[in-house]
C-alpha cells in the first residue's frame, strides 16, 4: 500500500513538473543563502574570538585581584604560590603552586604567563603610548601560534633578547620598520623611569585591536629585567585542552577561585563581553532570518499543495467510491509535499555544504576591505564554519514549514467533501 | 457560387509516443460555399473537434492545405492567425467560454473592440444582437449569474457580433439540455439565414443533427457521409 | 480596454492578489526600514565619530599625515586662521597641538596625549567641552590647568584640584615637562580617547613647549557638514601645496569602509530573505495563471493576439506590484519617519559599540525620500521580474494546448 501511495505521491508531482520544481528549487536556493550566510556569520564571529583567545584571554585568565581596574607592577600573580587552606596558625599557602597545579590538571592543555605595563614606546621622531608585555615565546606559541600572526620579520628577540615584536598599527604610527630601533620608556616596580632600547624584529597582526594597536612583545627575562620585578606576572591565560567544554571551564574556573581567592578567574568572555555579545546577536539574527525565510517558504508549499488537492477534489472524490480511505489521500498529500520539501532540503544542503566546505577551506577573501574589517577587529580571510546543527535544524524546519503548510491544506480538502463533487460531475 | 472554404487532403497525426501514432485525420476533402449551415457529427474521438480547431487556424494540420476565402491558412504566423480569428471567425466552445469578469454585454462587444470599433457602434451592434437573441434584458450580468443556455446564446452573440464571415461551434449544445438546445440552434439557423454568416458546427446529438442543412460526418478521421438536405 | 481587464481579474481573484500584495509590501517595507535603519545607524555612528573630536576637516602640513612629526607641523598658524575665517564656507576652525607625554603621579606613569587647544574655537569644533563631568571646562588666559579624560583620570587617581606631572619633547625636540592641576575631567564614551587625552590651553602650552603659531592640526568646522569633501578641495587649492586638507571621508576612511561593509552584509541577508518571496510570488503567479489557462486560450481563439495577452497579464503584475512597493513603502517610510523622530535606544549594546570605537545608545533611522523612493523602485523591477517567467511560459503555450489544458 505504502509503496503505492508513494507512486501517486510521485506521479502527481511529476505532472506539474514546473511547480514542483519551482517549489524544490525556491527551498533549495533559500537554504542555500541560509547556509552560507550562518557558516560565514558565524566564521567570523569565531574568528574574533579565537583571535582574542589566542592572542591575549585565553580560555581563563587569572589576573591579581583590582589587576584590571588598576593594572600596576604591585598588583602581581605569583605562579609558585599555593592554594589557600588552612594551616597551622591561620592560612597559608601549601602545596604545589598555580602553575604546577594547572600543569598537572589534563584539562589544561597550556598556559603562558606574561608581565604587563603602559609605557612609552618613541623612535628619534615619534612617540607613542603603549603595552609592554614580556611573553615568554616558545609557550605563545604552543598556546596561540602567536608566530602565525606575524606579518613580517621573525619570531624571535634575537640571542640578546633585544628584540621586541610590535603591533602593526603601532609599527605603522611610529613609522618603525623591521630592524628599527625603539626606546621603550615605563615605569619600574620602584616607580622610577625605566627605558631600554630594542629594535624591531618583528610586526604582528593579531586583529585584536588593543594589541594592534599598543602592544610591543619583549621578553619577559628582559621585562622583569626592565621593569625590576623579580617574580611574579600580570596575566597566566590558560587554554582548555581538546574534548573539554563549557562545563569543565566553569568547573576548573570554580576550582581555581576556591583554591586562590585572592586571585582574579576570568573566563574570555568576561575579558571581552563584546565578543560574546556578538556572538548571542549573530544567533539571534540567524534564527530570525530563517524563521522569515521558512516562513515564507511554507507559504509557497501552501499555495502549491491547496492548489494541488483543489484540483484533484475531483479525482479525490473517484478514489474514495472505490474504496480508498480518506487516510490514503491524507497519506498520498503528505508524502508529496514531504518528497519536494526533502528534494529541496537535499539541494539546498548539498549546494551550501559544498560552498561552506570551499569557504571553510579557501576562506572568503575580502582583502579589498581589510583596514575597514580590522575595524571591526576581523581578518580580511574569513573561514567557514561548518555546524552538523545547521543541517539538522534546517531539516527540522523544511518539515515543519511542510507540515504546517500540508496541514492547511488538508483543512481545505476536509471542508470541500470530494464524494459532493464526483456527485455534481 | 464561389468555393469559400476548402479543405484538401488533410491530415492530422498525434504521436505522443514514439511508438504510438494516431491518425486523427486522414484524407479529408471538403468544400464549403459561403452562408452555408453545416453540422459535423460522429462519435466521440471521430475528429469533429480537431477538424474545427484546423478549420479556425488554431491547429494546423499534418499535411494538406486550408482555404479560407482564397486565404492560404497553412503557413501562417501565430500573429497573423491571430489577426484572421478577430476578423473573420467566430468561436462557440462547448462551456465555459464567456471570459468570466466581463459582463455579457461586454463579452459579446470583446472581438469588436480588440478590432478597435468605436464604442457607440460596439453599443448599437450588441444591442441590435442580443434583440435578436432574446437575451437583451442579460447584458448586464456576469457568466457566472446565466444559465448554461444563456451562457451560450451570449457565446453565439459574441461569436457573430464582429460579423465575421465564418462561426464555428464546437459541441455548442453538449452541456444544455434538449430543450435549450434545440432552441440554441433554432436561434444560430435564424442568424445564418438573416446575417448570412457561414456556420460549421460539430455535435452528436440527432435532433440537433436533424436541424443543419448540410451534414458531414466523421468517422475514424475520415469523412464517411457528405450530404445536403434542401429543407425549403 | 486591456487596462480595465486587468483591473477587474485581479479583483476577481482578490484573495490571491491580496497575498501578492502582501508579500511584496512586507518585502518593500522590510528594504525601505531596513535601508533607512542601516543608513541612520551608520551615519550616527559616523557623525559621533567625527563630531566628538577629529572633525570634519583637518588641515595639516603637507606631509604630517603620512609622516606626522614636528618637520610636517602648520608653522603659521594666525596667517591661516585669517584665510580660514574669510573662507565663506566655513564656520569656526580650531588649532590644535598634540604630542605624546608621559604623565605622572605620584608613583604612577601613563602615557597619553597631551594636546593644546584654544577653548573657546575648540568649542565650536567638537563636542569636547560637552563631554565635561566634573569641574570646568579649559577657559582663555588657563595656564597650567589641565582637562583631563575619565579613564585616563582614574588611573592616574586623580581627581578636580588634583596635580599631576608631565614630561615629554617640544617642538623644538628640548624636554618639556611641568606640573599640571586638573581643573575639569571629561568622558566622551571613546573609552581609548578617554583613557588617553589631556587639553589644556594653548597659550600656556605654547610656553612650555615651543610651539607658538604652530600646530599639528587646525579642525575646520564647514557651513555645511555634508559638503566638507568639496570644501576640503577648495581649501586645499587656497592654502597651496604646503598644506594639507582632508575631510572626514579621508581621516575616518577605515570607519566609512566599515560601515559599507556593515551594509553590504546586511543587504546580502536581505537578499536570501527576498529570494524565498519572490519564489514565492513567482509560484503563486504561475499557479494563478494557470488556473486561468482555459480562459487565456479562449481569448486567444477570438483572436486576441500574444501580445495582447502578454500586454493584459504583464499590466496585471504590474498593478499588483505597484500596490505593493506604494503600500510596502508606506510602511517602511512610516516606520523611518517615527524612528528617525524617536531614535532607537540600545543601552545593553554600548559595550559593543565601544569595541568599535562607537559612543552611541541612541540610534535613529534614516528618513530620506529619495532613497524610500529608490528602494521602491528598485523592488518594483525585481517584483516584475518574478512573475515573467510563469508570464512567458503560458505565453507560449498554442492556444489550443490552453483551452484543453487540464
Amino acid at each position: 500500500m505504502s509503496s503505492l501511495v508513494l507512486k501517486m505521491a510521485w506521479a502527481s508531482l511529476a505532472r506539474r513538473p514546473t511547480r514542483s520544481l519551482l517549489v524544490v528549487l525556491m527551498i533549495a536556493v533559500s537554504l542555500w543563502g541560509l547556509l552560507l550566510m550562518q557558516g560565514i556569520y558565524d566564521g567570523m564571529t569565531e574568528q574574533m574570538i579565537s583571535n582574542a583567545i589566542r592572542s591575549d584571554a585565553g580560555h581563563l585568565s587569572i589576573f591579581a585581584r583590582g589587576y584590571r581596574l588598576d593594572p600596576s607592577l604591585d598588583l602581581l600573580v605569583e605562579p609558585e604560590q599555593g592554594p589557600a587552606q588552612e594551616v597551622a596558625g591561620g592560612l597559608g599557602n601549601e602545596g604545589p603552586g598555580l602553575a604546577a597545579s594547572l600543569a598537572a590538571d589534563p584539562r589544561v592543555a597550556s598556559h603562558v604567563v606574561r608581565l604587563r605595563q603602559n609605557g612609552l614606546v618613541a623612535t628619534s621622531h615619534y612617540s607613542r603610548h603603549a603595552e609592554i608585555i614580556g611573553v615568554e615565546l616558545e609557550g605563545e606559541q604552543l598556546q596561540g601560534r602567536l608566530a602565525d600572526y606575524l606579518t613580517t620579520g621573525k619570531y624571535d628577540f634575537g640571542p640578546k633578547g633585544k628584540g621586541a615584536i610590535i603591533g602593526h598599527k603601532l609599527a605603522a604610527k611610529l613609522q618603525v620598520r623591521l630592524g628599527g630601533k625603539i626606546v621603550v620608556s615605563a615605569q619600574d616596580r620602584a616607580g622610577e623611569l625605566a627605558g631600554t632600547a630594542l629594535r624591531v624584529s618583528g610586526i604582528i597582526r593579531t586583529n585584536n585591536m588593543g594589541l594592534d594597536e599598543n602592544a610591543v612583545f619583549i621578553d619577559l627575562a628582559r621585562a622583569r629585567g626592565l621593569l625590576g620585578v623579580e617574580s611574579g606576572v600580570s596575566q597566566l591565560a590558560l587554554l582548555l585542552a581538546k574534548g573539554y567544554g563549557e562545563e569543565d571551564l566553569a568547573a576548573l574556573q570554580g576550582e581555581l577561585r576556591a583554591g586562590w581567592p585572592d586571585l582574579a578567574v576570568s573566563r574570555w568572555d568576561e575579558l571581552y563581553p563584546a565578543l560574546m555579545q556578538s556572538r548571542v546577536l549573530m544567533r539571534g539574527f540567524s534564527l530570525v532570518v530563517s524563521g522569515l525565510v521558512f516562513g515564507v517558504a511554507g507559504l509557497g508549499i501552501f499555495g502549491v499543495m491547496l492548489v494541488s488537492v483543489l484540483e484533484r477534489l475531483r479525482e479525490f472524490g473517484i478514489m474514495l467510491a472505490i474504496g480508498a480511505g480518506l487516510n490514503t489521500i491524507r497519506k498520498t498529500i503528505l508524502l508529496e509535499s514531504l518528497l519536494m520539501g526533502l528534494a529541496g532540503f537535499l539541494a539546498g544542503a548539498l549546494a551550501g555544504g559544498l560552498s561552506l566546505l570551499y569557504f571553510r577551506r579557501f576562506g572568503l577573501d575580502l582583502s579589498v576591505f581589510s583596514e575597514a574589517l580590522a575595524e571591526f577587529g576581523m581578518d580580511a580571510v574569513t573561514y567557514a564554519i561548518i555546524r552538523f546543527s545547521y543541517f539538522s535544524e534546517a531539516l527540522a524546519a523544511v518539515i515543519l514549514a511542510t507540515l504546517v503548510s500540508v496541514y492547511f491544506s488538508l483543512r481545505v480538502l476536509g471542508r470541500s467533501r470530494p464524494m459532493a463533487v464526483i456527485n455534481k460531475g | 457560387m464561389a468555393v469559400f472554404l476548402e479543405l484538401s487532403g488533410i491530415n492530422k497525426k498525434f504521436q505522443p509516443d514514439k511508438e504510438v501514432a494516431v491518425l486523427a485525420l486522414s484524407g479529408v476533402e471538403l468544400a464549403i460555399d459561403q452562408g452555408e449551415f453545416v453540422v459535423i457529427s460522429g462519435p466521440s474521438g471521430s475528429g469533429k473537434t480537431t477538424l474545427l480547431n484546423i478549420i479556425g487556424g488554431l491547429d494546423s494540420p499534418s499535411s494538406g492545405e486550408v482555404r479560407l476565402a482564397d486565404l492560404l491558412l497553412t503557413g501562417l504566423s501565430e500573429r497573423e492567425l491571430s489577426r484572421l480569428r478577430r476578423d473573420h471567425i467566430g468561436f462557440v466552445f462547448q462551456a465555459y467560454n464567456l471570459l468570466p469578469v466581463l459582463t455579457a454585454r461586454e463579452n459579446i462587444e470583446y472581438v469588436m473592440r480588440l478590432q478597435g470599433v468605436g464604442e457607440p457602434e460596439c453599443r448599437a451592434r450588441s444591442g441590435e444582437i442580443s434583440a435578436k437573441l432574446g437575451i437583451d434584458s442579460l447584458l448586464d450580468k456576469l457568466p457566472h449569474q446565466l444559465s448554461g443556455g444563456q451562457q451560450q446564446r451570449v457565446a453565439v452573440a459574441r461569436a457573430v457580433a464582429s460579423t465575421p464571415k465564418l462561426v464555428l461551434a464546437d459541441e455548442p449544445t453538449a452541456n444544455l439540455d434538449s430543450k435549450a438546445a434545440a432552441a440554441l440552434i433554432d436561434m444560430m439557423e435564424r442568424l445564418n439565414d438573416e446575417e448570412g454568416v457561414t456556420i460549421i458546427f460539430s455535435s452528436h446529438d440527432p435532433m440537433v443533427i436533424a436541424k443543419a442543412r448540410r451534414s458531414v460526418v466523421l468517422h475514424d478521421g475520415r469523412i464517411v457521409t457528405n450530404v445536403r438536405h434542401d429543407l425549403s | 480596454m486591456l487596462l480595465e481587464l486587468a483591473i477587474r481579474n485581479i479583483r476577481a481573484h482578490g484573495r490571491r492578489s491580496l497575498l501578492t500584495i502582501l508579500l511584496g509590501a512586507v518585502s518593500t517595507g522590510l528594504l525601505v526600514f531596513s535601508t533607512a535603519w542601516m543608513d541612520g545607524s551608520h551615519a550616527q555612528m559616523i557623525r559621533n565619530a567625527v563630531e566628538i573630536y577629529p572633525g570634519y576637516l583637518q588641515i595639516t602640513g603637507a606631509s604630517f599625515r603620512e609622516s606626522p612629526s614636528y618637520e610636517h607641523l602648520i608653522f603659521d598658524v594666525e596667517r591661516l586662521s585669517g584665510l580660514l575665517a574669510r573662507e565663506p564656507g566655513v564656520a569656526d576652525s580650531s588649532p590644535r597641538f598634540e604630542s605624546f607625554v608621559l604623565f605622572a603621579r605620584d608613583e604612577k606613569a601613563v602615557g597619553g596625549m597631551l594636546t593644546g587647544l584654544v577653548p573657546a574655537r575648540e568649542a565650536a569644533v567638537s563636542r569636547l567641552r560637552d563631554s565635561l563631568v566634573a569641574g570646568r571646562y579649559l577657559e582663555k588666559g588657563d595656564s597650567n590647568q589641565l582637562y583631563l579624560g575619565k579613564e585616563l583620570a582614574r588611573r592616574l587617581g586623580v581627581g578636580v584640584g588634583d596635580e599631576l606631572a608631565f614630561v615629554g619633547s617640544g617642538a623644538d625636540y628640548s624636554f618639556a615637562a611641568d606640573r599640571l592641576r586638573v581643573v575639569g575631567i571629561f568622558q566622551t564614551g571613546l573609552f581609548d580617547f578617554d583613557a588617553a587625552s589631556a587639553f589644556m590651553a594653548k597659550d600656556y602650552f605654547d610656553t612650555i613647549m615651543a610651539a607658538e603659531n604652530q600646530a599639528t592640526h587646525i579642525i575646520v568646522q564647514p557651513r555645511d557638514p555634508g559638503q566638507a569633501p568639496e570644501l576640503a578641495r577648495r581649501l586645499a587649492t587656497l592654502l597651496g601645496p604646503e598644506y594639507q586638507a582632508a575631510s572626514w571621508r579621508e581621516t575616518m576612511a577605515p570607519l566609512v569602509k566599515a560601515m559599507e561593509i556593515d551594509s553590504l552584509f546586511g543587504y546580502l541577508t536581505l537578499a536570501v530573505i527576498f529570494i524565498v518571496i519572490f519564489f514565492v510570488i513567482m509560484i503563486y503567479t504561475l499557479l494563478l495563471v494557470y488556473a486561468r489557462i482555459r480562459e487565456i486560450g479562449i481569448m486567444r481563439a477570438l483572436g486576441t493576439t500574444p501580445g495582447q495577452v502578454l500586454t493584459l497579464l504583464l499590466l496585471e503584475s504590474a498593478l499588483l506590484g505597484l500596490l505593493s512597493v506604494l503600500l510596502g513603502g508606506l510602511i517602511g517610510g512610516a516606520f523611518a519617519y517615527y524612528y528617525s523622530v524617536h531614535p532607537m535606544v540600545f543601552a545593553s549594546m554600548e559595550e559593543q559599540f565601544r569595541q568599535y570605537g562607537l559612543a552611541v545608545s541612541a540610534i535613529p533611522a534614516a528618513f530620506a525620500p529619495l532613497v524610500i523612493l529608490r528602494d521602491m523602485a528598485l523592488m518594483y523591477l525585481l517584483l516584475l521580474l518574478s512573475t515573467l517567467y510563469p508570464i512567458i511560459k503560458v505565453n507560449g503555450l498554442p492556444p489550443i494546448e490552453a483551452i484543453h489544458h487540464v
